[in-house]
């Protein structure tokens, strides 16, 4: 009998090789991930010492979690992500949804060049263009504001989330539109109530990745705010424990545990859904 | 022709975000706080001591309040650059020493002369030190704490290893490398600085100064491939290939690994101490494993050398109040919050009232120290403006003569070929 | 053309009645080539104009120079250097990805127990900061405490402690490490989509004539996802290449430049040297060579159609 998984794992060959696979890469991807953890665990005088062992023996503390957890600045820096992220998030799928709607399914002059612009641009060195957007910025007196924070980053992610849609709209068929008009839908609710509800898969790809670029830049995020209270998370973190003089290893390492633990919790809960959505998706299309 | 038009389209859409930019640009902010700028307030360590040091001059100035602003230590300089140009609000900002030249060209920061007033200074403030906060003759900077990066050592490690004696010369401080390989392979005997461009030029400096060589004389030539120099080059290699020094060791990771026990020497500034003592070394018994010391020279009674280290402060030409800016940096050097910051963070004041503080004389390491800066000098490379780029070129080049790729000679001339190249 | 069936949206509609096929997909690409044009499109124009000049981040003036910028860029005995590690790095950093991206994701595509659970777990890597993964590699090619020097020690491969990070080839290595496994879930992310879209039928239908997984793999799925495969490479290989915290955090670009891509050398004109101009023109030069790329990938696609 042959199994309903795509990878046969009926023959014992086949069994050994995934499971060594599988072992190579899981070390691989989470051994580094544990060893943040059990370094978080350690007090941090003590995580500079020659005879460590390789699991959680002997002196572990909360300590540096308690530090993290109660400084009322690391919880502000999360929040003000959380904000930033979400919101470029959001608007960066819709757009992003819109243009390559447009790219993909709508013929008009000018088109071609627009496509090979928006691809190319993101290309170039983001340090460079922060200077001008800088500049920019103070003037439309939107610096030390998540606006401009937000204005970047959709900016900077809408290439590869108009490309990964646009792929999306190249594989529907036409006939699906053409059905949906000789049913006398308007061209505006084919798009919200027809195509994009079968593009969930991609647009929530769109939207984490637009999550993420925001929440991973350094560079803006500490260049166009200003305020200590509007702070994200990459140049808080960065400021707060890689001083000129120290570098706080074990409580690095616990905020950063800390940190990724609410928005590992949405990707799961999220993630229920994405799968939901392609298994939706691959079989409509 | 067709796309001619597209083209058109696209440069006018790029100019309406322009317009509507020019169009938009209010002036505002009028009685916003005065900015105090830096890094040290944002850090772990020293935030809740920058958070008192404002808080004392809030109460005493409610009419001329003041915020902090901080971003991480390696991004300052560039920060205070783009946010000066950008004409943001900036009134006091620190600084560490060199970055005075490096904003200097940009002619936004004003004469503290004017400001401060030159009587008050002169009478404030030891000369040597006010005097690096000069450029081209004009007062652009005043010390905001000022030591040397010297060398220090592990007593007790030394006593384990069998070495009794501070080493004085280069052939005692090899012997003493020697003998701490000998008694624990896995230790970093000398963890001199090979990684983070910054600190590697910095303590290479002084090393050449102690084989008699320099990086750039007097007159601002490059005379870094000297034989001199080479000899000294010679000198770590060789260091190197007996494993008595380590590559990628940063000034972070010496410290660590001296407070570990895991090094002999390495070369700091007076807070080395503190580190320690943060870092897991016991605070009622620190004299047994941290201790100052002269950097060994090539022949017995030669001046041992040290570099000069400092923060300053400035007053940008952003600010909105400059007298109120000037009262401010005096109560930040000032007796009470001069010695207030010595206790906490053990760096040293810098005015005459809190240098001579009972609580800073009575300091048995921190009077050391002084010996040592009595030697200082200012680090070659930091009179131009791209110091950050001319560092990285010594440092590479070091890297490279380290691991093999490049003899002495060799590095040196390509060095010497590449920051001609960068001072133009 | 009566489109009143639809009450809810009549009222927007109304707006749009006038508009043809062509203008009303002018409309949806607006908000697209607004945001274009002003956040990229203008400081690139700045930036070309930039690189034309000699300008810098503390010198006021501004002088023309024309190409002097370019040929400075250009002899510079170090940009075949810079060329050849940005190479070297996003092709690293592509392949590690990649390859484990892409298996990772066909065993989790397995429906094992526990698969969602490491897939969401997987994805942590992708949400910490930059910064903080550079440390945490950093901590881990540590020189004196680093866990692979421990684990090297205590298994018996070594009886030395290895300067990982101080050496070329194993700096380079460990930065490409350090970034495919920041990358990797992103990857993995993509191409389970894609895996997720193929028509399990046709896999059904290749087992009954006998093929095994191979086969399986080489001609039903890999040619299934060529559209994903070819925009997960694209985005993975800019994303590469824009790279710059973890390389700047682990080694600054050293040793002895082993480690300075493209991105490194533009931050260091930039922000070391405050020479705008010359970061600029290396930008010019580097989105030049992008733009060949992009253009013969898109040439390749549109035959391939």
């Amino acid at each position: 009998m042959s199994s309903k998984r795509l990878i046969d794992d009926g023959p014992l060959r086949v069994k050994a090789v995934l499971i060594v696979l599988f072992v190579l890469i899981g070390i691989f991807m989470f051994f580094p991930m544990y060893w943040m953890v059990l370094t978080a665990l350690r007090p941090s005088t003590e995580i500079f010492s020659r005879d460590v062992g390789l699991i959680p023996i002997g002196s572990t503390t909360l300590a540096n979690f308690r530090a993290v957890i109660g400084d009322p600045r690391i919880a502000r820096y999360m929040l003000n992500s959380v904000f930033v992220s979400g919101s470029t998030s959001v608007a960066t799928t819709l757009i992003c949804a819109y243009a390559g709607y447009s790219f993909s399914k709508y013929r008009y002059p000018g088109r071609r060049p627009l496509m090979f612009v928006v691809m190319t641009s993101q290309m170039f060195p983001f340090a460079v263009l922060l200077l001008t957007i800088y500049v920019m910025m103070r003037f439309l007196g939107l610096l030390d504001r998540y606006m401009a924070l937000v204005l970047s980053y959709v900016t900077f992610t809408l290439p590869v989330g108009t490309w990964t849609l646009k792929s999306f709209f190249d594989h529907m068929p036409d006939s699906l539109i053409e059905s949906a008009k000789i049913d006398g839908a308007s061209r505006v609710s084919i798009l919200h109530r027809i195509i994009l509800p079968l593009t969930i898969p991609g647009m929530i790809s769109v939207a984490v990745y637009g999550f993420v670029w925001s929440w991973n830049d350094l560079l803006y995020a500490l260049t166009l705010i200003t305020s200590p209270e509007r702070r994200t998370l990459a140049p808080g973190l960065v400021m707060t424990y890689m001083g000129e003089f120290q570098r706080h290893w074990a409580t690095m390492m616990a905020a950063s545990v800390w940190v990724s633990v609410p928005v590992t919790v949405g990707f799961v809960l999220l993630q229920r859904f994405f799968v939901q959505g392609l298994t939706a998706g691959a079989l409509k299309g | 022709m067709r796309y001619l038009g597209h083209i058109t389209l696209i440069v006018v859409l790029a100019v309406i975000p322009a317009s509507v930019a020019l169009a938009a640009g209010q002036a505002e902010e009028v009685t916003d706080p005065m900015v105090f700028a830096g890094w040290s307030g944002s850090e772990e360590a020293s935030a809740p001591v920058f958070e008192e040091k404002i808080s004392r001059w809030n109460e005493a100035n409610p009419d001329t309040p003041v915020e902090w602003l901080g971003w991480p230590w390696g991004d300052t300089l560039d920060q205070l650059l783009i946010r000066s140009a950008g004409g943001e609000r900036l009134d006091v900002a620190q600084l560490q020493l060199g970055w005075a030249e490096v904003i200097a060209p940009t002619g936004r920061l004003l004469d503290l002369d004017e400001v401060i007033g030159r009587e008050w200074l002169e009478e404030n403030i030891p000369a040597a030190s006010l005097e690096a906060g000069v450029i081209d003759g004009t007062q652009l900077a005043v010390p905001y704490t000022s030591a040397s990066i010297g060398m220090v050592h592990n007593p007790s490690l030394l006593a384990a290893a069998g070495v009794e004696e501070i080493p004085e010369t280069l052939d005692e401080f090899e012997a003493a490398l020697e003998a701490l390989a000998d008694y624990d392979p896995d230790i970093v005997p000398y963890a001199l600085t090979t990684a983070g461009a910054g600190s590697v030029a910095q303590d290479l400096n002084a090393w050449f100064w102690t084989f008699g060589g320099r990086m750039i004389d007097d007159d601002g030539n490059v005379v870094i491939d000297s034989p001199e120099n080479e000899a000294a080059i010679e000198w770590f290699v060789s260091l190197h290939d007996r494993d008595l020094i380590a590559l990628d060791m940063d000034r972070f990771d010496a410290r660590v690994l001296f407070a570990e026990q895991q090094v002999g020497f390495y070369d700091d500034a007076i807070l080395a101490r503190g580190i320690a003592i943060d870092s897991g070394v016991p605070e009622d018994e620190w004299e047994g494993y941290i201790m100052p010391m002269m950097r060994p020279t090539v022949n017995p009674g030669d001046d041992p050398q040290s570099g000069l280290w400092g923060h300053q402060l400035a007053i940008f030409e952003n600010t909105q109040n400059a007298e109120a800016a000037g009262e401010f940096i005096k109560h930040l050097i000032g007796e009470e919050i001069g010695v207030y910051y010595f206790e906490q963070t053990g760096l040293p004041p810098v005015t005459h009232d809190a240098i001579e503080h009972p609580s800073v004389t009575a300091d048995e390491g921190a009077d050391r120290w002084l010996d040592i800066t009595a030697y200082g000098r200012n680090h070659e490379l930091l009179q131009f403006e791209n110091v950050s780029e001319l560092q990285s070129i010594v440092t590479e080049e070091l890297q490279a003569a380290l691991i093999g790729d490049k003899s002495p000679a060799r590095m040196l001339a390509d060095a010497a070929a590449r920051l001609e190249d960068a001072i133009d | 053309m009566s489109r009143s069936r639809n009450g809810r949206t009549g009222g927007r509609q109304a707006v749009r009645t006038g508009l043809s096929d062509a203008q009303f997909g002018v409309v949806l690409a607006l908000p697209a080539a607004l945001f274009f044009a002003g956040i990229v499109l203008y400081p690139f124009a700045n930036s070309l104009i930039m690189s034309v000049f000699d300008r810098s981040l503390i010198y006021p003036g501004t002088d023309f120079t024309g190409l002097r910028n370019f040929r400075r860029v250009l002899s510079d005995p170090n940009f075949p250097g810079v060329a050849r590690n940005t190479a070297v790095f996003v092709s690293g950093t592509t392949a590690v990805s990649f390859s484990l991206g892409f298996t990772w994701a066909l065993i989790l595509n397995q429906g094992y127990r526990g698969s969602a659970f490491l897939r969401g777990l997987t994805l942590c890597a992708w949400i910490i900061p930059g910064a903080a993964i550079a440390f945490l590699w950093m901590w881990i090619f540590h020189g004196q405490y680093g866990v692979l020097n421990l684990v090297l020690r205590r298994i018996g491969l070594t009886s030395r402690n290895y300067t990982w990070l101080g050496t070329r080839q194993f700096a380079v290595l460990a930065v490409i490490l350090a970034r495919g496994w920041q990358a990797m879930p992103w990857y993995m992310l993509l191409l389970l989509g894609g895996l997720k879209a193929i028509n399990f039928d046709q896999i059904e239908a290749a087992r009954i004539d006998g093929a095994g997984n191979i086969r399986v793999l080489r001609s039903i799925v890999v040619p299934g996802m060529r559209q994903i495969i070819g925009v997960t490479l694209l985005i993975g290989i800019i994303m590469s290449l824009q790279h710059f915290d973890i390389i700047w955090v682990m080694t600054q670009g050293g040793p002895a430049r082993a480690t300075t891509t493209f991105s490194v050398e533009v931050y260091r004109h930039a922000f070391q040297n405050y020479d705008l101009g010359r970061a600029a023109a290396v930008g010019v030069i580097w989105s030049a060579i992008l733009a060949v790329f992009v253009l013969l990938n898109l040439r390749a696609r549109r035959n391939g159609e």
